[in-house]
């Protein structure tokens, strides 16, 4: 056991010998590149799906929540397009309201 | 100051002064790493602007889900990783000093020999065992860090680091009888 923590001791004062310094200007030379920069190219698909994790995040809702809520507003969004061009009957509002987890206001018509 | 965090989200909305704040940072330790790591200066310095430039560009898709830094650390450890695959030789100019030079000539010389077996050994251990030695005794990340940078588990962090100390006693063992 002794000669195990002896060698873990030497290994580490041999390990502490090696030192590695950054070269004076080898930082500046980095940082001189950097004035340079190309735009961040994001696609308009990526910065709608960085808007909406984001917006998710913010809500704290668990992933299955969060895949829940994206599939009902995808159908929702489909069934509003089609009802635009006539091709189906509009959501009714109770569809809406259930959708979105929204409780009727009471005295409110559905 | 403005934290990691704050700049980083200034960042990500195209920020480059933020970026710049950001960078100037954090070169220096992520140079430090990647010279460690990689044992060429021209390489690591072309892995710390890689990987500066990588950062901003995907800044915007950056979430605060673990600390900034874990995730530069990240990016420079995984771009030393593939690197290191395309194996470039150490120059000489790179072979590290001593730590702290003896005054008499022959003490001084053993210090070199040392200091030089030593680095061999290191860099002759696979790339994951080198990344957890550098992390943890060089850059004083705990192994849960470490692990975080690594993308494992801290379990896993520690059975590196066993496998690199037995191989680099075993390596070092004519040093030690000396």
């Amino acid at each position: 056991m002794d000669r195990k923590k002896d060698e873990d001791r030497w290994l580490d004062e041999a390990l502490a010998r090696v030192r590695v310094d950054v070269p004076a200007g080898a930082a500046e030379r980095i940082m001189a590149t950097l004035y340079d920069l190309p735009p961040q190219r994001l696609s308009a698909r990526e910065r709608l799906a960085g808007a909406w994790t984001r917006l998710l995040g913010g809500l704290e809702m668990p992933a299955w929540s969060q895949a829940a809520t994206l599939a009902t507003a995808t159908a929702l969004g489909v069934l509003v397009g089609l009802s635009n061009i006539g091709a189906v009957e509009p959501p009714s509002n109770d569809l809406m309201a259930f959708a979105f987890d929204a409780s009727p206001v009471p005295g409110e018509e559905p | 100051m403005d934290s990691d965090e704050e700049l980083m989200a200034r960042v990500g909305a195209g920020s480059e002064p933020a970026f710049r704040e950001l960078a100037a940072r954090h070169v220096a330790p992520m140079l430090r790493l990647a010279r460690r790591f990689l044992r060429n200066g021209a390489d690591a310095e072309d892995v710390v602007q890689d990987a500066l430039m990588r950062i901003w560009a995907q800044a915007p898709r950056w979430r605060p889900e673990a600390a900034l830094r874990t995730w530069l650390y990240r990016v420079v450890v995984n771009l030393c990783i593939d690197r290191d695959r395309r194996v470039s030789p150490a120059s000489l100019d790179d072979v590290p000093d001593p730590a702290d030079p003896a005054p008499d000539p022959q003490a001084r010389m053993e210090e070199i020999q040392t200091a030089s077996a030593v680095t061999e050994a290191l860099a002759e251990l696979p790339a994951r065992q080198r990344a957890a030695v550098t992390l943890t005794y060089y850059e004083g990340f705990s192994d849960a860090e470490a692990a975080a940078i690594l993308a494992t588990s801290a379990g896993s962090v520690e059975s590196l680091l066993v496998r690199a100390r037995r191989t680099l006693r075993d390596r070092l063992a004519h040093l030690r009888m000396r």
